[in-house]
């Protein structure tokens, strides 16, 4: 085996790694752990409760709509007995025209039906 | 406390447990993902981002091992997402002015020399031989925790770990002989 293939299997190279630390360690490292260990807390809180928050207008916003969709069909009669909804809406003097075709029949068409 | 301890009670939803772990393993992040995207915005843009996606996946973290490993898995893919996302940059190539705010007075010329060498060799290396070189060399994880964390196999690993030192050394001006 000569060099390199030992390297290979070899354990770390400690002055590389102490220029490469060097090289890749800034001066506000403590600055910025202490500042990753603030997105961290953060990070949780906004997970249990901004969660919640963020749900909540749309939630509302959704039930108002919901409220006011409902209340509109309501409010036209959409829900009642389709019989009473035809007649409600029917002009007066329609229903006059239907009150007039059933009115009693005469005595000679009743008289008529007995004869047959 | 330990990080297992640490990650029980984060996972029962003790956001300053989580804090406290994230904090412990910062650093080790902050210099990966530096490895990683080459531009120390990015890199903290990315920890910052595995932060809160760690947070969401704790319910995946596998107490009985170490949590160095896990979170730093979760750094690489903030990067690799990140430099996705950020498409336009390629890192990968010497740029045309490096970020660098040049050596504090109490750096020689020497030192300040080294590491600009060292970080104009470390971007002509490809992304995951820098990686891999730092997490080994610099970090200290085995060639195996460093397979299971960037998902290759260990010989490869072992190949990219082997490559990255010699192109570093080349640029360094250092011997083979340093093992």
């Amino acid at each position: 085996m000569n060099h390199e293939t030992n390297e290979f299997f070899s354990g770390r190279d400690d002055a590389l790694g102490a220029e490469l630390r060097a090289h890749l360690t800034s001066p506000d490292d403590a600055g910025f752990a202490a500042r990753m260990r603030g997105v961290a807390t953060a990070a949780a809180r906004e997970s249990a409760w901004d969660v919640l928050t963020r749900w909540a207008a749309p939630g509302l916003a959704a039930a108002a709509l919901l409220i006011l969709v409902v209340g509109a069909w309501l409010g036209t009669g959409a829900g009642a007995d389709p019989e009473a909804t035809a007649i409600q809406g029917t002009p007066a003097d329609a229903l006059v025209e239907l009150a007039g075709d059933y009115a009693a029949p005469g005595g000679a068409v009743v008289l008529a039906s007995f004869a047959e | 406390m330990t990080d297992a301890e640490l990650a029980g009670r984060a996972a029962r939803g003790d956001g300053e447990a989580f804090g406290q772990l994230v904090e412990r393993h910062a650093l080790v992040a902050r210099r990966i993902a530096r490895a990683a995207l080459l531009d120390p915005h990015d890199a903290d843009d990315a920890v910052q981002d595995a932060t809160f996606s760690a947070w969401r996946h704790l319910d995946q973290y596998d107490g009985a091992r170490p949590f160095a490993p896990w979170f730093l898995r979760i750094v690489v893919n903030a990067a690799a997402d990140l430099r996705r996302r950020r498409g336009v940059r390629r890192v990968d190539q010497v740029p045309e002015a490096i970020p660098d705010p040049g050596p504090s007075p109490e750096l020689s010329t020497d030192r300040a020399l080294l590491r600009e060498r060292l970080d104009v060799a470390l971007r002509t290396l490809p992304e995951r031989h820098r990686i891999a070189v730092v997490m080994h060399d610099a970090e200290g994880f085995g060639h195996a925790e460093i397979a299971g964390m960037l998902g290759v196999p260990e010989g490869t690993i072992r190949s990219d770990v082997f490559h990255a030192r010699r192109a570093l050394r080349a640029v360094l001006g250092t011997s083979e002989e340093r093992t």
